[in-house]
């Protein structure tokens, strides 16, 4: 698919592992912000409210949740990067499901 | 590897200043900080004392001139037998008194109660009744802490129920709807 494809294998690999990458980031980027959107609205935002503009508690418990997130996260991550698992199991969204649901389960109420 | 160090926010290019800003984004913002700034916990007790204190005024020269029953001025002579200045002269000073004190009294009220419920809402990062609850108690118990504590635990109840009643009355926009349009 390449130009390169008598310059050999390496420039078409580094090519495709590029894309994979980019793909791979993207849809846990994707994924990280769809998760965080709907947690931190099923959380934060009640059902039933009488105008459109976000409360003090409710803008409060936003900055809380995403920063919550976040850092969980990286915690996270943190471990994954001691133990080393390959790249090529996890799916950017599921990481980041799972990520969110390891470290909210015991303060949800 | 980026998707496992996706935690961070990433870094942000840095704000410009406001001296390098066309006119229009700086009055964007500016509106964004003074948004900002009234919606914070200070900017609201501010807002509500400096609302309280105007309201707490004109209560107190209306309840001035009902107050025809407490003599004032010189205790032995009758007010009107005073040559008009000298009459005019003390109900002024009275309204003024009452005026002031009035409005000191609901300066606070209104300055305690927003700021201590908007203290609680950012505290519990919710947005229900109890807040409001909490608040009139809080203020109600410590604007009488110092006649005793019936007088708090009074105060309190008082102010609680008060602020739940009217809280209750603003709050009914987000009942759900009536069931049918006919009445019952």
């Amino acid at each position: 698919m390449s130009l390169f494809q008598l310059g050999g294998f390496s420039g078409g690999e580094v090519d495709s592992h590029r894309m994979q990458m980019a793909e791979l980031e993207f849809e846990s980027l994707a994924g990280l912000f769809d998760t965080l959107m709907s947690r931190c609205r099923t959380k934060c935002i009640p059902a039933r409210y009488s105008e459109g503009d976000l409360n003090k508690g409710e803008s409060v418990c936003i900055d809380r949740c995403v920063s919550k997130y976040f850092k969980s996260n990286l915690v996270v991550g943190g471990y994954l990067r001691q133990t080393g698992n390959p790249l090529e199991n996890l799916s950017g969204s599921t990481f980041a499901m799972n990520s969110f649901d390891i470290v909210q389960k015991p303060i949800e109420d | 590897m980026s998707v496992f160090g996706a935690g961070g926010m990433g870094s942000q290019p840095p704000k410009p200043s406001y001296f390098e800003m066309t006119p229009e984004q700086q009055a964007q913002a500016g509106a964004e900080a003074m948004m900002s700034i009234m919606q914070s916990c200070p900017g609201k007790a501010a807002i509500a004392g400096v609302t309280g204190f105007g309201l707490g005024g004109v209560f107190g020269l209306f309840m001035a001139s009902m107050a025809y029953d407490a003599p004032i001025g010189a205790g032995v002579t009758h007010i009107s037998d005073l040559p008009f200045k000298k009459q005019m002269k003390l109900q002024f000073t009275d309204m003024g008194k009452r005026a002031w004190s009035s409005a000191k009294n609901f300066g606070y009220i209104g300055m305690i109660f927003s700021g201590t419920e908007c203290s609680i809402e950012a505290l519990r990062a919710k947005n229900d009744i109890w807040n409001g609850v909490a608040a009139g108690c809080l203020t109600g118990g410590g604007l009488a802490v110092k006649s005793g504590p019936t007088a708090t635990i009074a105060g309190c109840a008082a102010f609680a129920a008060f602020s739940t009643a009217i809280d209750l009355y603003m709050r009914s926009d987000s009942n759900p709807p009536p069931t049918s349009d006919e009445d019952e």
